[in-house]
């Protein structure tokens, strides 16, 4: 569904992503691993054209979205993404938060969006939440609403930015759960994540990036039980004590 | 980098050009194409004065304009049927309003100088004064020789100004005197008495009141100096000059202006002004503030100085807001836009020129002396929107920069992004800046007495000018400006407090 060919990405002198070629396939729950600073941000956010990348090709389902005569608004409405910090819009309820795009973008009726909001929230276990305002919510709760927020678009894929790594420990687990209901759902997900607990249990496929390149690309089982690479066995090993 | 520079002066010199020639053009029919026929006289003949120079022209309690310039012209209009409209203008600017042909005369007790007649049309005389000297008591300053080498305040622009800075020499030479030019009378007067020039040169009727309110000072006509006093018609135009003449002469016949010289000039005359000196300092105050009701000027102040200033501030803010927008699209394309170019010139030129010389030039060039409140707001407006730019710019960027990824990220327009999710969390960083913003201009418009607006300041220089005393009305206007702007601070405070509060 999603196939990346060389993909390159610089940030003034710093080659961020020098050559990552990987696909997706739909369904399919794709966890990114790797240490800090190694690029695994950055590969997602070309994903949905946060940032233009500056070599390669991505397509999705068949469609060059590099094109620049792509209308990338169009693109973006089937690529959700949820952020490390949530990102939900202070100035409005809970509710508004998961409707805004759907009556702007799809241009859907107000009462409809309303019915998918609760819907969602109802998903991910905050349908009282519905008229709070996100500043009075936990981080756990915020990020759940953010995943609503993304679904509430129907879209073809699901990007996850450490979408648990600014939570309390103790806040972690619920997220995860929504998001392991998703995986199991059949929803298309890249998931950038220190959560190894997670990848190995949730996930279809591992990739492990450091220094700007893919080093593995297998089943969890696989690269948790037997790492080929060093720096992925060096990676786990600190990770893991 | 010479290069660069050069280009943006040239660029600048163009743009306020092409601004000038513009507003000219636009608002103003040309020069010289109002040409008085007296046959059919049907057009109101525009009369330019400067309301400050009492008794010739000033305002009275009513704020209506009156003296023996305006009383007399008024006399001779009526005699003559003539339909009169009164500008009243800096006296510094009356001669320039006229070559641009917005006024057709000039009634400001006005010296028929060699200089002047290259510019415009005399009447012929109607009044004959002269010229004296005040200085504190002692001083021994009695003529025009003993001014060597002293500091001399005169009234800017007027005769006394040009015989003391050497340029008119028809009634005795003052070498090197150091000269500063007042805008009123009474902080000529002021400057003496503070120690801040040695001397006053100044119409002898106006040193004659004076010098009978405040003990201390004393004046001396000078001989030889009596001088004529003219109305201004514009150049060229004989036909109004003719009228104007004409009509002189019947007023001094029928009598009306014997009664007017005994109305103004005796010193009985019941609009000239007089502090009573026996009743102590709450006297004082009676007859500054009570006497023909004088407060009324401060409360009209009051009122022109907060609406210029909230006018200001909106139409400041809708151009602000403009221009913020289209230079952060620009800064995000990372493209430069012709529109985004202008806009970062305008922010330049507003924020690198001072307030009082936009004022002036959007008055005087492009407005033509025309529609005054509308010209200071459009002035306060443009000058305040490139500061309220870069406000809007700033709580725009404040605004985390994860806000518009989310919103970009869910397929949102940039419009929709900035409408729905950015600018209601930036107007929280905006509000309380366009606030202050407000507090500014009601300082920031004290100015517009330059272009003859009766703002607060303006009004206090007034009533100054009225009851000759030079600190107790300035003081008061002080007083109040502090208290507004004391309290308005208080109350965006609050304002403030509650908007994050609601975080």
């Amino acid at each position: 569904m999603i196939k990346i060919r060389h993909l390159q990405k610089s940030f003034g002198q710093v080659r961020v992503l020098k050559d990552i070629s990987t696909e997706i396939r739909k369904g399919e729950c794709v966890c990114v691993i790797g240490p800090s600073g190694s690029g695994k941000s950055t590969f997602l956010r070309c994903i949905n054209l946060l940032e233009q990348p500056d070599g390669g090709g991505i397509e999705v389902d068949g469609r060059d979205i590099l094109d620049p005569g792509l209308k990338i608004d169009d693109y973006r409405k089937e690529v959700g993404m949820v952020f490390q910090h949530f990102n939900l819009f202070p100035n409005m309820t809970v509710k508004r938060n998961i409707m805004l795009a759907p009556m702007r973008v799809l241009g859907l009726p107000e009462e409809e969006c309303s019915g998918k909001a609760l819907k969602l929230l109802r998903q991910v276990g905050l349908e009282s939440k519905a008229d709070t305002y996100p500043n009075k919510l936990s981080g756990g709760q915020k990020q759940r609403v953010a995943i609503a927020r993304a679904l509430a678009m129907n879209p073809k894929v699901l990007l996850f930015d450490e979408p648990t790594s600014a939570l309390d420990p103790e806040m972690v687990g619920e997220v995860l759960h929504v998001m392991k209901e998703l995986a199991e759902g059949g929803m298309t997900m890249i998931v950038v994540t220190h959560e190894m607990g997670f990848a190995r249990e949730v996930s279809d496929r591992v990739l492990f990036i450091d220094h700007g390149v893919i080093l593995e690309d297998r089943p969890p089982r696989e690269l948790f039980g037997r790492p080929e690479n060093e720096r992925t066995k060096e990676f786990l090993a600190k990770i893991l004590t | 980098m010479r290069l660069i520079i050069k280009k943006k002066r040239g660029i600048l010199f163009l743009l306020l050009t092409a601004l000038t020639i513009a507003g000219s053009a636009v608002l103003l029919p040309a020069d010289g194409m109002f040409t008085l026929n007296a046959a059919e006289q049907t057009k109101e003949i525009v009369v330019g004065t400067n309301a400050e120079y009492s008794p010739f022209e000033y305002r009275d309690s009513d704020g209506e304009l009156t003296g023996f310039d305006y009383d007399l012209l008024e006399a001779i209009a009526e005699v003559q049927g003539i339909e009169l409209v009164w500008n009243d203008l800096p006296f510094d600017s009356l001669m320039g309003s006229m070559e641009a042909g917005d006024i057709q005369i000039i009634a400001a007790a006005v010296g028929p100088t060699e200089e002047r007649e290259r510019s415009v049309n005399f009447s012929d005389v109607y009044y004959t004064g002269s010229q004296s000297i005040i200085c504190n008591e002692g001083a021994d300053i009695t003529e025009f020789a003993d001014l060597t080498g002293k500091t001399v305040a005169v009234l800017e622009g007027s005769m006394s100004d040009l015989i003391v800075s050497g340029e008119n020499t028809d009634y005795g030479m003052v070498e090197d005197a150091d000269v500063k030019r007042f805008k009123t009378a009474s902080s000529a007067v002021m400057e003496l008495m503070n120690q801040g020039a040695d001397a006053v040169v100044i119409d002898t009727i106006m040193a004659e009141i004076y010098c009978d309110q405040t003990t201390g000072i004393i004046y001396t006509e000078v001989p030889g100096t009596e001088e004529d006093t003219v109305f201004c018609i514009q150049k060229g135009n004989t036909v109004l000059t003719e009228l104007i003449n004409e009509g002189l002469a019947k007023v001094r016949e029928n009598g009306t202006y014997d009664e007017l010289y005994e109305k103004y000039f005796s010193g009985e005359g019941e609009d000239t002004a007089a502090a009573d000196e026996e009743q102590g300092f709450l006297g004082k105050l009676k007859f500054i503030f009570l006497d023909e009701n004088r407060w009324q000027y401060y409360v009209s102040g009051v009122e022109i100085t907060i609406l210029i200033s909230i006018l200001s501030t909106l139409v400041g803010t809708l151009i602000g807001l403009f221009v913020a927008i289209v230079r952060l699209r620009a800064d995000r394309m990372k493209r430069k836009s012709i529109v985004a170019g202008i806009a970062a010139l305008y922010v330049d030129i507003i924020r690198g020129t001072p307030s009082v010389l936009q004022l002036m030039i959007i008055y005087f060039a492009v407005f033509h002396s025309r529609l005054g409140y509308l010209a200071a707001v459009v002035s306060f407006g443009i000058n305040s929107g490139a500061y309220v730019s870069e406000v809007i710019r700033g709580g725009i960027l404040a605004v985390d920069k994860g806000q518009t990824e989310a919103g970009r990220s869910l397929g949102m327009s940039y419009t929709d992004t900035m409408s729905f999710v950015i600018l209601p969390q930036a107007v929280k960083n905006i509000l309380p800046a366009l606030g202050n913003e407000f507090v500014q201009l009601i300082k920031e418009t004290s100015i517009l007495g330059y272009v003859g607006i009766l703002d607060l300041t303006k009004a206090a220089s007034y009533v100054s000018s009225r009851t000759y005393q030079m600190f107790i009305p300035l003081v008061a206007a002080g007083v109040i400006y502090y208290v507004i702007v004391k309290l308005l601070t208080i109350l965006l405070g609050k304002f403030e407090r509650r908007l994050r509060d609601s975080d």
